[in-house]
């Protein structure tokens, strides 16, 4: 072993989300010693960062959001041991038909089907408890959600959480768990599938931000800095690739990969999701309880790449989205408690790049054509229409969207001049490198996407298995 | 006024903007009457570098201007959709940035002990909360730590 490695590991797995978590959990139990290195900071639950301006700053990269080359759009990406899991909240779900039938279309890959993937979904549901909210817990915010759907004529059902013990009859808010959730309700990685992980012997080191992986005969090396400053290198046998679109793709972009890779940094596709605000006459207090507890679940909605859902923000967060400043604004913040609020979710259809400036630093085209705007103004022409139809007396939209959900720069295919992961979840023409997160999602889903990245993990885990085997 | 990132005279600046901002309507206290920008290195932390000093530099560049000039610039902030390209961006990110500044520091309600946090919290009738304790002792954080293979000064243990 070279001098400056620190050690050497059959597996290391980079990045600890919902893909790095499945697999170590996998891995392990198989009784392979694998090492994780997560960029972020392990916060422990009575040490979630508080209050707001805290937890945007330190368990998101960027300092909270890092905006496209429009400036339109802000991705929004979890650094901290569970990534973005820490934040989410927790909606599962079983990508369908219409979903596969793009990513086989995209990717030329014929396990993308609801019959083959199945199984995967069956291992990974055990993991978290996963229930819809009972209907006694819905708050006015979901009624007038609802209430809107139908008058529009459009299905909405409660959405599949990862969650239980909520006691939202006790007092609790789900929005206080934004920033991680202190009573381990949420089912965020660290508490569920890293746990698991960690007692089957994982090793982890937080804090450690690889910055370069080098391919030598029969091993790979990954450099980076422990605690921002101490530069060291790891060795392994097979690495995993487990730090989302943006990490994975600045990693390989930044360690030379490109010319073995053409695609790289290509076919990137996020969820734009534009908050839409009415204001109404009566108390709504859509902060209390649970919240984002229905989405639209309609096929017409969902083949013109729409989705909604009854989501909410906390005091700072509204306030950044909510358009405008001054005494207007002052005017909206007081009625905090009288505001409504449905997201929209596009799906984009058309992919965009990520590539890296002369400083290394990221530039994100997310890709965004005509037609996505287009939906964009429709969808927010329907949920005005749910909002005024409820009652409401003003509506908004938020002055950005955010996108927590992105997708691609390291897409699967089976052809290596198109894509840069194979069906057995290598990078062409690296055997010993994998990916399984949604870096490697040939396409957008226009549904959320924890669920299908556990499952899709878990099968790159048997895979990894058996090669090691 | 103190900030390892921002001079005085910066931190002024973010104030002058605050005010414009947030200039208070008798029951939410104007920006700069808060005190809150004291606490900016809590975010400024936190922010890329090249993020850091373009505020810096904004800050400089606008710090022997009017106020009414500064009104302005932020009134052409609102108004990105009418620009394409990249001077539409550059707006749109000016004002976010300068929105993001302001109304984390405002809207968050960190410790403060002048009150004007709780004064803001009251303003908007914000009473988000957990209530309850986990039934668990938590026992990730021995887990967590026994699974570093480093001492926190990067040494093998």
């Amino acid at each position: 072993m070279s001098p400056d490695i620190q050690a050497n590991y059959p597996v290391i797995i980079i990045g600890s989300g919902p893909s790095g978590s499945a697999i170590a959990s996998e891995l392990t139990r198989a009784g392979v010693r694998c090492l994780m290195l997560e960029a972020g900071k392990y916060y422990p639950r009575h040490l979630f960062p508080r209050p707001e301006i805290d937890y945007y700053s330190q368990i998101y990269w960027g300092g909270g959001i890092e905006l496209d080359t429009t400036a339109r759009n802000g991705i929004m990406r979890g650094k901290a041991v569970g990534g973005g899991t820490l934040a989410y909240q927790g909606i599962m779900y079983r990508f369908d038909e219409f979903v596969y039938q793009s990513w086989r279309d995209l990717s030329g890959i014929s396990y993308f089907t609801e019959e083959d993937m199945q199984p995967w979904y069956d291992r990974a549901e055990p993991l978290l408890h996963m229930a819809p909210v009972d209907e006694r817990y819905r708050n006015e915010c979901s009624r007038i959600f609802l209430e809107g759907h139908r008058k529009l004529g459009y299905q909405a059902k409660p959405e599949l959480r990862a969650q239980h013990n909520c006691q939202w009859d006790r007092g609790n808010d789900c929005i206080m768990c934004l920033g991680g959730c202190p009573l381990d309700s949420k089912g965020s990685m660290p508490h569920t599938v890293l746990k698991r992980a960690l007692r089957q012997g994982l090793h982890l080191i937080p804090e450690f931000e690889v910055d370069q992986v080098e391919v030598k005969a029969g091993s790979i090396i990954c450099r980076g800095r422990y605690r921002r400053d101490r530069r060291m290198s790891f060795s392994c046998r097979r690495l995993v690739l487990a730090a989302a679109p943006l990490g994975n793709t600045r990693l390989l972009l930044k360690s030379g990969f490109r010319d073995r890779l053409p695609a790289l940094g290509k076919n990137f596709y996020i969820h734009a999701q534009w908050f839409h605000f009415g204001l109404f006459d009566q108390e709504i207090n859509a902060h209390k309880g649970p919240f984002q507890v229905y989405g639209s679940q309609d096929m017409r909605l969902r083949r013109k790449g729409i989705k909604f859902e009854n989501t909410f923000a906390p005091p700072a967060g509204l306030a950044w989205l909510y358009p405008g400043y001054g005494r207007r604004h002052h005017a909206f913040m007081r009625r905090y408690r009288y505001v409504s609020c449905i997201e929209s979710s596009i799906r984009s259809f058309h992919p965009g790049t990520i590539r890296l400036d002369r400083n290394d630093n990221l530039v994100i085209d997310c890709g965004l054509t005509g037609d996505e705007y287009r939906r964009t103004r429709e969808a927010r022409n329907m949920a005005y229409q749910m909002l005024c139809s409820a009652g409401a007396r003003e509506v908004a939209t938020s002055c950005f969207s955010i996108c927590p959900h992105h997708f691609g720069g390291v897409n699967m295919g089976v052809d290596g001049g198109r894509s840069c992961v194979d069906p057995e979840f290598h990078l062409h023409g690296f055997r010993d490198i994998y990916c399984a997160d949604s870096s490697a999602f040939p396409g957008a889903t226009g549904l959320n996407p924890v669920f299908t990245i556990l499952a899709l993990s878990i099968k790159a885990s048997q895979q990894i298995l058996k090669e090691m085997a | 006024m103190t900030s390892k990132y921002f001079t005085p005279a910066q931190l002024q600046v973010f104030n002058r903007i605050g005010d414009i901002i947030a200039p208070g309507d008798g029951v939410l206290p104007r920006f700069s009457e808060t005190g809150l920008i004291h606490q900016i290195d809590r975010m400024a932390a936190y922010i890329p570098a090249q993020d850091a000093a373009g505020l810096r530099l904004l800050a400089d560049t606008l710090r022997f201007m009017p106020d009414l000039a500064i009104r302005l610039l932020l009134k052409i902030t609102t108004l990105n959709r009418y620009f394409p390209g990249p001077v539409g961006a550059n707006l749109r990110k000016l004002n976010l940035g300068l929105k993001g500044i302001v109304f984390n520091l405002y809207y968050s309600f960190p410790d403060d002990p002048s009150g004007f946090s709780l004064r803001i919290r009251e303003g908007i009738s914000w009473d988000g909360a957990i209530r309850t304790r986990p039934a668990e002792p938590d026992d990730l954080p021995a887990l967590v730590e026994a699974a570093n293979p480093l001492n926190r000064d990067g040494s093998a243990r």
